[in-house]
């Protein structure tokens, strides 16, 4: 009998949350429903409160298709607080070597095109289009071009105002060193601008760094955008322009954003993680973080000793 | 000062013919006890299934015996062995 392998048709699941009773229980229980049998486990408690779940899935005799358990089994730990990626066998051995963020609602708390809306006294008319972009109701690019429109004679003096203003998400500086130390490189794609977008690159050391700019003329706004970040594939195009420079493939990057904007780069990659992730992009991404502890995107994308003991058993 | 008492940890091992669906019944059991699975490592190995789980039972050591009683039970329904190791601590 041949030893097991991680064939395509396996999944790898990697549950992680705060430790509690019930965890694998429920997770078991979901994949028991359905048929779908538990090859490998591997779990434990982690930085003392985390626990941390590797299951190597077979879902060839599941009573359901694979992309239903897999939204079940997220709707399940979802549930329970627990955080959750799913992987083909293939994508999970090949390892991760680049992660890319989204910037505002992912590394910074503010979707800086309101804040610069607020200066410019055009707040409520921004925010609404901003809603129906990130939702999937309008299309990206439209929305940001509407939206930079109304901020037509905002002077450059208020952008400085509005960089300074801004708050880093507290962990991410942590997050970024961790991931730079065990060899990831890090970018930032961003269909926002680039006064914040560099900054913030700047401040937690980011290799790259995707984002448009605004057009000034004698002094203030002109409302016009550039910039290659434009369009439903532009932080897709970008992933593709580092993972091409590297000489690494679309399977080893990891995109973590929460926006419909971000949709499509968290679908084409070998990861896609929706970081406190609005509707739909909870829906469609493979892995999903509801916390903002950037500990538990460690755990899940596997960079912690446990994945490497497991791999290792593989 | 008082110092906090040492946790209590129950070891399981279970061995036998694998199926889906053994996991959920075991871990549903713990789960029912409210008892935190701390570590757990298992395979499936030329079919035979092999499951091993350290189970924090601190907050109701007093339910140790009807614990390992259920799960005695509920292995041989299920056609597995099982074996307790009770440790102090860790």
């Amino acid at each position: 009998m041949p030893s097991i392998t991680l064939a395509e048709s396996k999944l790898v699941l990697t549950a992680v949350g705060k430790d509690r009773p019930g965890i694998v229980a429920t997770v078991s229980g979901v994949l028991a429903r359905f048929h779908a049998n538990i090859i490998k486990t591997r779990a434990s408690t982690i930085f003392s409160n985390l626990f941390v779940m590797i299951m190597i899935v077979d879902a060839k005799h599941a009573t359901i298709k694979e992309a239903d358990l897999i939204n079940i089994l997220k709707r399940s730990c979802d549930g329970i607080g627990l955080a959750l990626a799913v992987e083909s066998g293939k994508s999970y051995k090949c390892g991760k070597q680049i992660i890319v963020f989204d910037l505002d609602g992912t590394l910074i708390e503010q979707e800086i095109i309101e804040e610069l809306a607020k200066a410019a006294g055009a707040y409520e008319e921004v925010r609404q289009i901003t809603a129906l972009a990130m939702n999937g109701k309008m299309e990206f690019h439209e929305a940001l071009k509407a939206r930079v429109r109304l901020l037509k004679g905002l002077p450059v003096s208020r952008l400085e105002e509005i960089r300074c203003s801004i708050s880093i998400l507290p962990s991410v500086v942590d997050l970024v060193h961790q991931l730079k130390e065990i060899g990831f490189i890090v970018g930032i794609v961003t269909g926002g601008f680039d006064f914040v977008a560099d900054y913030v690159g700047k401040m937690v050391g980011a290799d790259y760094v995707f984002s448009n700019k605004l057009v000034t003329f004698g002094g203030t706004l002109t409302g016009e955008v550039t910039g290659e970040m434009i369009g439903p594939e532009a932080k897709l195009k970008a992933i593709k322009k580092i993972a091409e420079e590297r000489g690494i493939g679309l399977n080893s990057c990891v995109a973590v954003g929460d926006g419909a904007n971000d949709l499509f780069m968290i679908e084409n990659v070998g990861l896609g993680v929706g970081f406190r992730p609005k509707l739909i992009v909870k829906e469609k991404a493979s892995a999903v973080i509801n916390t903002d502890d950037l500990k538990v995107l460690l755990a899940l994308i596997g960079c912690i000793d446990l994945k490497k003991d497991v791999v290792n058993r593989i | 000062m008082v110092f906090p008492m040492p946790d209590k940890y129950l070891v399981i091992i279970t061995v036998g013919p694998d199926r889906s669906g053994l996991i959920a019944e075991i871990t549903s059991v713990i789960a029912d006890f409210d008892f935190n699975i701390e570590d757990m490592d298992q395979v499936v190995m030329h079919g035979v299934f092999i499951l091993s789980l350290l189970i924090n039972i601190s907050h109701a050591v007093e339910s140790l015996e009807k614990l390992r009683k259920k799960l005695k039970y509920l292995c041989h329904e299920l056609g597995l062995e099982v074996a307790f190791y009770y440790t102090g601590g860790k």
